[in-house]
């Protein structure tokens, strides 16, 4: 069936401007095939009227000359357009056979917020984070009676996978557990709303019956005090009728600032695991895992250079992998430890400070081994203009100041004279190596 | 009411406004700037499609807001059904001003999450207004989930933006980083030429030298004495010379 359709897509994608295609029919898929018609599912309402306006007979034509008959399509909405829409019939009865039927299936599977791309297999375990995912699994297995949960841990470190993807596995596991995943913002935001809108009692149907209730970055309530003291009775329903409260958080709960002490002790009650920075194979293992989800071949070189410099953080360092993969297709070059040297440098490197006269002063006295106030003195000798012609110089490359500004910093010199040393340091740097060494060396320790 | 009031004032600033000057066409590509652009004509050729955010890193003047602009009005021209926004954080200050109640806070981030294309220039001058972080981390998360573009630009590389937090920070990390460096004196030279013509103006190599060597070298403050060139030379009623500009820039 998914194989039919990406012949379609084939055809089509031959007939229509590469834009239009990716914009309006890369994100389609098929959800069922009859005898007359097929259904395709598209990621929201706006889709249907632009298909119908612009790509129906083109869709039309590919469909039919493929099926070697005439079919009819039908378009329903996707409402969670990053999951096959197919998986969403599999738990359900499951003799399903025309478009209608799957239609009513899609609107009545329940909301739970949860985003199927965060699975378990993808979630690269370390010693860094051994211990929350244990715990995790502990909860999914149903062991032990860890509530709540609390797992917390610095920025992009991976407790959004972690909670959802105990979602979506007790989700396949169990039939018909009731369960929500929401950040604090959907929470505040719902709670505000329903308090405008007289919608309390369905506010609290919503949250209170729940089998399991996962609230990610909980630190976010901390300092409203109508959404944490909602959530305190939200927290205290479903923890005496022994359901199960999943919290993470980017702190400990005692070092969340402004938050409720009743809930914070709350908080402490069950489990509480932490997520540290990975190590440096754990790094290694996980961009090696996310290149094959790229499908590009990252050679353990590059792995390396990358792995050694972004440490503290998986998020970066996904992005790290995703921009030399950008790179690499944006120059048509093949991913090599010359490319990730290359693309990183302006952003390992020289980290774009903004550089001051200052700095330069002082680099340039330090390398030359002589005083900043020399710099700025009158002296002639040559060991003291050279360097200080060399600082006017690098003021003038590396700075957006005016050349005024740079001679005043210089004791008092006008612009001519920094002028006069720009040229005379170009002159230096084809007659005499070792200025423009020193100069690429003091370079260099500026700006790293 | 006072919600209906405030969406009213409000719903002007979800226009996308860019200045039509701003294009592609009319930037100066150099070597400093060539992996910005190329990246910026890119997302405009294919606003929904790659590495997610950009982040566009430059000093003042580097042309960071030409560029933010130039992807809006392009987009704007070729995918005119796609909604964008382009802002400058201190935009973003002034909205979600300190009498708001939360309620209103809402309201605003919604629209901001209905987006297509977020265009947010200056995020340096976000740091130390930590409510307002707070929401354009809610505003990103929402608009990243659905695939939307979101296109950052600041002074500094993210980690340097002091006062910004570390869930922005990491976020603005995550998504393709390209650096702008401050130009070389030729191709300020050329930008130069080329500003001056826009106000229909020319000015000889030895004026740019001039200029050059007396001001502030990024290109806001070029701008700045270009207009003021002009002016003088409107307000005198004289030919634009080397002596007039000198002139000129005496008498600022």
């Amino acid at each position: 069936m998914k194989s039919f359709w990406n012949q379609c897509k084939e055809e089509i994608k031959k007939k229509l401007n590469k834009s239009h295609y990716e914009i309006w029919l890369e994100p389609t898929s098929i959800v069922s095939v009859g005898d007359k018609s097929i259904t395709i599912s598209v990621p929201n309402s706006y889709y249907i009227d632009r298909i119908n306006k612009d790509y129906l007979s083109i869709i039309k034509e590919a469909v039919n000359s493929i099926a070697k008959k005439d079919v009819n399509i039908e378009f329903i909405v996707n409402i969670n357009p990053l999951e096959p829409a197919v998986s969403s019939t599999d738990h359900e009865q499951g003799n399903s056979r025309g478009g209608d039927d799957i239609d009513r299936q899609i609107k009545t599977a329940p909301f739970t917020g949860l985003n199927p791309r965060y699975t378990f297999n993808n979630f690269i375990v370390g010693s860094c984070n051994q211990f929350a995912h244990a715990a995790a699994k502990a909860v999914v297995e149903g062991l032990t009676t860890y509530n709540p949960l609390f797992i917390y841990g610095g920025v992009g470190l991976g407790k959004t996978h972690l909670i959802q993807a105990t979602g979506n596995i007790i989700l396949n596991k169990y039939d018909n557990k009731r369960l929500l995943y929401v950040t604090s913002e959907v929470f505040v935001n719902d709670l505000i709303t329903s308090l405008q809108h007289n919608g309390m009692k369905i506010f609290r149907d919503k949250y209170r019956s729940l089998d399991i209730l996962f609230v990610d970055d909980i630190h976010f309530i901390a300092g409203k005090e109508r959404s944490q003291e909602e959530f305190f009775h939200t927290f205290n329903t479903l923890f005496e009728s022994h359901k199960q409260i999943i919290l993470s958080s980017d702190k400990y709960p005692r070092e969340i600032p402004k938050l409720e002490e009743r809930l914070r002790s709350r908080f402490e009650w069950g489990l509480i695991a932490d997520i540290q920075p990975p190590e440096l194979e754990t790094r290694i293992a996980i961009l090696k895992q996310k290149a094959e989800e790229h499908r590009v071949t990252l050679p353990q070189d590059v792995a390396e250079f990358i792995a050694n410099r972004v440490k503290s953080n998986i998020r970066e360092l996904e992005g790290s992998l995703s921009r030399i993969i950008a790179v690499s297709s944006l120059k048509g070059k093949e991913i090599s430890i010359h490319l990730a040297e290359d693309c990183f440098r302006d952003i390992f490197k020289t980290r774009e400070k903004v550089i001051s006269i200052g700095d330069i002063q002082k680099a340039v006295a330090e390398y030359f081994n002589i005083k900043v106030s020399d710099l700025k003195s009158k002296k002639r000798e040559r060991n003291i203009a050279i360097p200080r012609q060399v600082a006017m110089y690098l003021c003038k490359e590396l700075t957006n100041l005016s050349l005024e500004d740079i001679g005043k910093s210089f004791g008092g010199k006008d612009h001519s004279t920094v002028i006069h040393s720009q040229r005379k340091i170009e002159r230096l740097f084809k007659e005499n190596n070792e200025i423009s060494i020193a100069v690429k060396l003091i370079r260099k320790t500026i700006e790293l | 009411m006072k919600l209906h009031n405030l969406l009213k004032n409000k719903q002007l600033i979800f226009e996308f406004h860019t200045t039509h000057k701003y294009t592609f066409k009319n930037f100066v590509v150099c070597d400093e700037n060539e992996m910005a652009y190329n990246i910026s004509l890119q997302i405009s050729q294919n606003p929904l499609k790659g590495i997610n955010p950009i982040y566009i890193c430059g000093g003042s003047g580097t042309g960071k807001t030409h560029l933010l602009q130039a992807i809006g009005n392009s987009i704007k021209k070729s995918f005119p059904f796609l909604s964008l926004l382009y802002v400058s954080s201190s935009d973003i200050l002034k909205q979600y001003d300190n009498t708001l109640s939360y309620e209103e806070i809402i309201i605003i981030s919604k629209e901001y999450k209905n987006v297509d294309v977020l265009l947010i220039d200056d995020i340096h001058l976000i740091n130390n207004a930590d409510s307002v972080q707070e929401q354009v981390f809610y505003i990103y998360n929402e608009l990243i989930s659905k695939g939307k573009r979101v296109i950052v630009a600041g002074r500094m590389l993210p980690e340097y933006i002091i006062g910004l937090n570390d869930y922005l920070k990491s976020r603005f990390l995550s998504g393709m980083i390209t650096v702008i460096k401050p130009g070389q004196d030729t191709i300020k030279k050329s930008i130069l030429k080329k500003m001056a013509l826009d106000e229909n103006l020319i000015i000889s190599d030895i004026s740019a030298d001039y200029i050059l060597n007396h001001f502030n070298r990024d290109i806001n403050e070029l701008h700045r004495v270009i207009k003021k060139i002009n002016h003088y030379s409107l307000g005198n009623r004289r030919k634009v010379t080397p002596e007039l500009i000198k002139e000129a820039i005496e008498s600022l």
